[in-house]
């Protein structure tokens, strides 16, 4: 350690020392309110004042975790750079916003969170709990003391040990800062909003444990609905702002990449989309009691496994999400918490709430032939076996090794699709005719009627769509030969497998919309569903066709010139040298699309010193059409024509393959007299391309005390530059420079992208129409008036899907 | 009513065999350098250090090279085709792709920069 920079650091504010203590205190006090509160509510008939000991003791654990963050985040928005998390995540000159963002940039940060998130559902939750208050208290205070317990480990108020000299702590003016490439705006809101969904999915698991251990396996569900609601709406915002982030910032000029870490994500968002449906047959039918038992806490521990695999090293060199693997003593209460949740909930399923569901389950069977509960059951089954399949995916590179011996392997992004679409074709299907079936068993042909029309509508909207996506001018150039290559190598025309995968979202688009339109006079707050359906289908085909269509196109630019691809013509414009470590720093290109029309490209481009290097960073440029996307990806300018230099020997012919050139060394010069100043080392060259020869004399004098080259022209566009000699036998060591440097550029054509940004719109107002619908009221119902109510409905017509 | 639980669990283990059967005959493997040079399969993943200092771009094919040092001390060259990828900040990298005579092709990059999420290294004042 280099002790003098440190001798000038002033010392730190007694204030920041004591909000660090007062934070690492309060996660520590939180464990043992968290424990009061378990057992308060456990022996809660030992003491008429026991259940309010609990219930204070779990309020001011869950409020001492928002203090902890409080604490953190008016560290970090100081500047305390003694905190060696608040070191190493933020810097003086980053801006407020990014100050704050840093908090959850890491794993501590992140945990505590998540942790936060957690207690405010919980406190909001179980205000409104009635008979489940006493059990769903012990499942929040019993995770959130886990969470706690973690968070001792994984503190992110620990000092930097360097700071600490001679009893005092010295405050360092800089910290290393956010990495560049996070600092975007969506680093602010996505985490925020992906960490809110992830903490409102303990509700569900907290109300579906109580109901087990109150023998009260019924009036749950009128309870637990909105926050189901509230739950798939808020993570299914956060995952679809996760992929519209990477699309925006990563360059690929993708979505969705099947990456683990938004897997975790992803699993548990579609077991609350089960769960939902689950919701509503038993409130329509009061049957499924048992199903949604497991349901409502699937979606969180599968979240807590997805958890546990990110963070504990088994997707080491797996995940392009890097976390550094856990604490151990962390990550073993994970572990342990993981297994607890798992073991215990299953035994208290068997225990008591098996036998609950069934003793309070209606007698009377399922109808014969076909309702929307048979339909219900069969899509439910395919996407929770879609979810358990991805979790297998994600968890590949582990179960590979347990499964073949070690030898690890992983499923990539093609394998995902070719396995998913096994399960979203019928689950798309199902998504289209059962609105239109009722709960009561119907005839076929009665269902063929409701669906004819929509089947109609479908085909006769596809034909358009055909018709607008193959028209060239939209640029869709589908090579008539393209295939897609399915698993046991089935290949698939691509336009008609496209074709099939347009049909579907189409026809759940419209279903949905006819059914929404139908039911809105009826009843306004049922529409929601339908909407969110209607949203589901416009994001899914936003992304078939935005991925399936899309074309691609590498070129190189010469910085000043311009290159074509893809019919469009691309122009340098400007890049402004001084401002290279610019974080807003554009390189700025004119671009001329097939039609004649322009616009300007501005992707970033900044490089930052670190050690003795500049890390270039780029960002890609996106010019948004309703019909497309042009997405530019811009590489950082290069200058060297060859990888290596090459040395040659006098005299020596060397052929270069890769650019079908031969370069001569025909002879060493000298002028001067050697280890003066005035010396001047030269090679007379030859270069041979496209039939013509070329000469150029680089040569190397030494001028401000080292050896110094200068650039003659050599091929067109290139200089040439003689970068060593040596003394014994005049061997020369070359390199060949563009000139000027040329861009490497990927281009992208997108079509219909924007359908992904308003298919996550409608599904999020989706939600929140139901959300709001299912909201408890004060003067709630009792639960049996509210399903007779439903039942009443559905005399005259399929209840609505909220 | 007996039917429906039947067809569920047939449905259910029907689609997992299927599945794990998908994924354990075409998920890709994770090879060293030695094992990569003796395949021919063409979505191999190699998993190793980046060599510092070793990129470099060819733009005549599109390609960035640079080495990888994997766990058993080995090096190979890795020729990179496709997007463009902020190489620079990683440390560690995952080259999906194939053997061409004694180089590897990597059409795909997973990679690990240190500074991205977590910062593995100790604070450090002298470079600063």
């Amino acid at each position: 350690m280099n002790d003098n920079p440190l001798a000038s650091f002033p010392e730190a504010a007694g204030w920041s020392l004591w909000a660090g203590s007062l934070g690492k205190g309060l996660i520590i006090a939180a464990i043992a309110f968290f424990l009061v509160a378990v057992l308060g509510w456990i022996f809660q008939a030992r003491h008429i004042l026991l259940p309010r000991l609990a219930r204070i003791g779990f309020t001011v654990g869950a409020l001492s975790m928002v203090g902890a963050m409080g604490c953190l985040v008016s560290l970090f928005v100081t500047d305390q750079f003694q905190f060696e998390y608040i070191f190493q995540h933020s810097a003086p000159d980053t801006s407020l916003p990014y100050k704050v963002a840093s908090v959850w940039t890491a794993q501590q940060g992140s945990f505590l969170l998540w942790a936060v998130t957690s207690s405010v559902f919980a406190l909001l939750s179980l205000r409104k709990a009635g008979v489940y208050t006493r059990w769903m208290g012990v499942a929040y205070s019993f995770f959130l003391g886990t969470l706690a317990s973690i968070l001792a480990y994984e503190t992110p108020f620990n000092l930097m040990k360097e700071v600490v000299v001679h009893g005092k702590v010295l405050h360092p003016p800089f910290g290393t800062g956010m990495p560049p490439l996070l600092q975007n705006y969506w680093v602010v809101i996505h985490p925020p909003t992906i960490f809110t969904g992830f903490g409102s999915l303990v509700v569900p698991f907290a109300f579906a444990f109580a109901a087990m251990m109150s023998r009260n396996v019924v009036d749950w569900i009128r309870l637990v609905r909105p926050w189901a609601l509230t739950s798939l709406a808020i993570l299914g915002l956060g995952v679809a702002m996760g992929g519209l982030w990477a699309y925006e910032t990563q360059n690929w000029g993708g979505f969705w990449g099947w990456d683990p870490v938004e897997n975790v994500s992803f699993v548990p968002w579609l077991f609350v989309a089960t769960f939902i449906h689950g919701i509503i047959v038993q409130s329509t039918k009061g049957r499924w009691m048992k199903a949604n038992l497991w349901l409502g806490a699937l979606p969180f521990i599968f979240f807590t496994y997805g958890t546990f695999l990110t963070r504990s090293g088994l997707l080491d060199n797996v995940s392009v999400h890097s976390f550094a693997s856990m604490n151990r003593s962390a990550l073993i209460i994970l572990e342990c918490f993981l297994a607890t949740v798992i073991v215990g909930y299953t035994a208290v399923y068997f225990r008591r709430g098996k036998q609950a569901a069934i003793e309070a389950s209606p007698s009377s069977p399922e109808d014969e032939g076909i309702q929307r509960e048979g339909l219900y059951r069969i899509g439910i089954l395919m996407v929770s076996l879609l979810a358990v399949v991805i979790a297998i995916g994600m968890s590949w590179p582990w179960f590979s090794a347990l499964l073949q011996g070690g030898e690890k392997s992983r499923v990539e992004e093609a394998l995902y699709h070719q396995v998913v679409v096994w399960f979203f074709i019928p689950v798309m299907l199902f998504m289209a005719v059962t609105p239109f079936v009722s709960w009561r068993a119907m005839g076929v042909k009665e269902i063929d009627k409701r669906v004819r029309q929509v089947l109609y509508i479908t085909i006769g909207l596809l034909g358009f769509a055909i018709m607008a996506l193959a028209n060239p001018k939209h640029g869709i150039h589908s090579v008539p030969g393209d295939t897609v290559d399915f698993l046991f190598g089935i290949k698939l025309p691509l336009f008609g497998w496209m074709s099939v995968l347009i049909f579907l979202c189409m026809f759940v688009a419209v279903a949905n919309t006819w059914r929404a339109v139908e039911m809105f006079k009826r009843s306004k707050g049922s529409i929601g569903g339908f909407i969110a359906h209607v949203g589901l289908a416009t994001l899914l085909g936003g992304l078939i066709i935005s991925k399936g269509f899309e074309q691609k196109k590498d070129v190189t630019l010469p910085q000043g010139g311009s290159v074509q691809a893809l019919g469009y013509t691309i122009a340098y414009k400007d890049l402004d040298s001084t401002k290279l470590y610019d974080r807003n720093n554009k390189v700025l290109f004119t671009v001329t699309t097939p039609d004649g029309d322009t616009f300007e490209a501005r992707p970033a481009l900044f490089y930052v010193h670190e050690g003795d290097e500049d890390k270039p960073t780029v960002w890609p440029h996106i010019e948004r059409q309703w019909s497309h996307d042009m997405y530019l990806s811009v590489s950082p300018p290069e200058v060297n024509v060859w990888k290596d230099p090459i040395e040659l020997k006098v005299g020596e012919r060397k052929e270069i393959p890769a650019f079908d050139m031969v370069v001569t060394y025909l002879e060493s010069t000298m002028e001067g007299e050697p280890g003066t100043p005035s010396a001047k080392f030269g090679a007379k060259l030859k270069f041979e391309w496209q039939g013509k020869e070329y000469f150029a004399h680089p040569t190397l004098q030494m001028g401000e005390g080292q050896l110094r080259p200068d650039f003659p022209d050599a091929l067109p566009g290139t200089k040439v530059a003689l970068l060593q000699k040596n003394p014994a036998d005049k061997a020369a060591t070359l390199q060949l420079f563009y000139s000027p440097p040329q861009f490497p550029i990927t281009l992208f054509y997108k079509p219909m992208t924007c359908l992904v940004w308003f298919g996550t719109l409608i599904l999020f107002l989706g939600g929140l129409i139901s959300a709001w619908s299912r909201r408890l009221r004060k003067a709630a119902p009792e639960p049996a008036k509210v399903e007779e109510a439903e039942h009443a409905t559905e005399i005259h017509a399929p209840v609505p899907v909220a | 009513m007996i039917k429906g639980p039947i067809v569920t669990a047939v449905v259910t283990v029907v689609a997992m065999t299927a599945v794990v059967a998908a994924f354990m005959t075409n998920a890709s493997p994770y090879v060293t350098i030695a094992q990569a040079r003796k395949s021919n399969g063409n979505r191999l993943h190699l998993a190793g250090d980046m060599v510092k200092g070793s990129i470099k771009s060819d733009l005549v094919n599109h390609t960035v090279s640079f080495q990888i040092l994997d766990a058993d001390k080995a090096t190979i060259t890795v020729d990179h085709h496709g997007e463009a990828v902020n190489l620079a900040e990683a440390t560690k990298v995952v080259a999906i792709g194939h053997m061409n005579g004694e180089r590897f092709v990597s059409e795909k990059l997973l990679l690990k920069c240190p500074s991205r999420y977590e910062s593995e290294d100790k604070p450090k004042f002298a470079s600063r």
